[in-house]
């Protein structure tokens, strides 16, 4: 299992991040999914694209391998699910994960971060923040018997997926046709 | 708190297991008094004990950390206290052998250097991570077995009534270990600031820290010039002077430390 971000149809509303706080009633300053700007150097043509990201559920989870007291584990359909029950607050998964997700809570001195909607999942709902997305960029794909195509594995500014092995896939933006003079 | 619990944690534990090392390899091979192998013995034990509480206060959660021991199959950080545990209990026991001639002792002596260093590269290994490029290389292992090798045979040599060959010999080693880190170091910093990304950017970061500068100054050049001042003038060393080096140099590691920790650049996703 894994997201499917659609760079392309994604205004950048946050609504993702909201919904998910609200499903979660995370602590201030706890956000599991968070929306950020691409850069907009990035291509050809300046252009605002945002990448809409919580945990990436890797294959290769660096936050299990660090991880002191085995508060990770990886399900059978790839859920990465931290336990809290179990952390001790080491911070080291914090420390591992390229994508800084894993993140601290202040209140209870323990991680926290996105287990994919297990629950809602398992309920058979779609996760909150797919549910709350307006524009229908995002989406859970499983990878048994995925057969589209036209994904990418990474976009500008997401770091290096051969570390972890993320299983978030992309859709590009595509970047607008220039208007010019005839010469 | 930030990280000054691991800067107490790290830096003292790598100097008890140094002086550990040094102990147990100086019974092995010369002889010592009695009592003062048995206070030098206590002194490290304590020191372990007290790194150990310390790093206690990094954790969220202190009092669960006896769970940190259960994952050794893949996390370093459970290996590495275990390591440091273990060697604890084997100095304890090394502590009740100090009585006359004592094989068992020399015997065991050579396991806690072992586990000694075991503990020190497993601390290293730690922070041996791909989300950090500038520690994902041999270095943070290489630097914490310098801070050891360092600080640890000063200790003992301060703890110890040394006969002159051996001490003259440990000044010289230590001499020989600062200039080795420094020279490492140079080229540590000149890699990270050649490369690119974040790597580059942990380098200028190191180099442009208010600290790096006192760092290099009480950590390298004060000690070595020392050295040299002294080799020059052909004046051998007393007490007095490597209690100052000693505490230079201790200083220059906890500053080294923090620029370890503060430093470093991890990858992120960008933006924001
Ligand atoms: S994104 Fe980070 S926290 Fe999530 S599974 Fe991958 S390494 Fe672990
Ligand atoms: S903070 Fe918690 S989940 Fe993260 S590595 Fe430490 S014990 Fe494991
Ligand atoms: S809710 Fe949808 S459109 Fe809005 S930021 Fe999230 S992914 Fe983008």
């Amino acid at each position: 299992m894994g997201f499917l971000v659609d760079a392309e149809r994604c205004i950048g509303c946050h609504a993702c991040e909201m919904a998910c706080k609200n499903e979660y009633q995370s602590e201030p300053n706890v956000r599991w999914r968070k929306v950020y700007p691409i850069n907009e150097t990035e291509y050809s043509l300046p252009e605002r694209n945002h990448l809409s990201l919580a945990c990436n559920h890797c294959e290769k989870p660096e936050c299990l391998r660090v991880c002191p007291v085995r508060a990770y584990t990886k399900r059978e359909d790839g859920i990465v699910i931290h336990d809290q029950g179990r952390c001790i607050g080491c911070k080291m998964c914090a420390m591992a994960c390229p994508y800084e997700v894993p993140q601290y809570n202040v209140r209870l001195k323990k991680m926290e971060k996105c287990n994919l909607c297990d629950g809602r999942l398992d309920q058979g709902l779609k996760t909150a923040c797919e549910a709350a997305c307006p524009v229908e960029a995002l989406s859970v794909i499983d990878f048994n018997g995925f057969t589209k195509y036209g994904f990418v594995i990474a976009l500008p500014g997401f770091p290096d997926p051969s570390i972890t092995k993320p299983t978030t896939r992309f859709i590009k933006p595509r970047i607008g046709a220039q208007v010019r003079r005839d010469q | 708190m930030g990280e000054y619990p691991l800067i107490l944690f790290t830096v003292l534990s790598q100097l008890s297991a140094g002086a550990a090392i040094t102990l147990s390899l100086l019974d092995y091979f010369t002889k010592i008094d009695n009592s003062a192998g048995k206070k030098s013995t206590l002194v490290v034990l304590v020191m372990i004990a007290l790194s150990l509480g310390i790093s206690l206060l990094h954790l969220g959660h202190p009092f669960n950390a006896y769970r940190a021991l259960t994952n050794i199959g893949s996390s370093w950080l459970s290996r590495e206290a275990i390591l440091f545990f273990l060697l604890g209990i084997l100095l304890l026991v090394y502590y009740f052998q100090w009585k006359e001639e004592n094989s068992f002792r020399k015997s065991l002596g050579l396991i806690i250097s072992v586990v000694s260093v075991l503990a020190v590269v497993s601390s290293g290994m730690v922070y041996v991570l791909p989300a950090v490029p500038a520690w994902n290389n041999f270095s943070p292992i290489l630097f914490f077995l310098f801070t050891g090798a360092a600080l640890g045979p000063m200790f003992i040599l301060l703890m110890l009534k040394l006969t002159n060959g051996a001490f003259s010999r440990l000044v010289q080693f230590t001499a020989v270990i600062l200039a080795a880190s420094l020279m490492c170091f140079i080229v540590y910093v000149s890699v990270l600031l050649s490369g690119s990304g974040a790597s580059a950017s942990t380098g200028s970061q190191i180099v442009g820290s208010g600290i790096f500068w006192p760092r290099l100054l009480v950590n390298w050049i004060l000690p070595l010039g020392i050295f040299a001042w002294l080799t020059f003038k052909r004046i051998s060393p007393d007490r007095k002077v490597v209690c100052s080096l000693f505490v230079m140099v201790f200083i220059g590691e906890l500053l080294g430390r923090y620029l370890f920790y503060y430093a470093s650049v991890a990858l992120k996703v960008a933006g924001l």
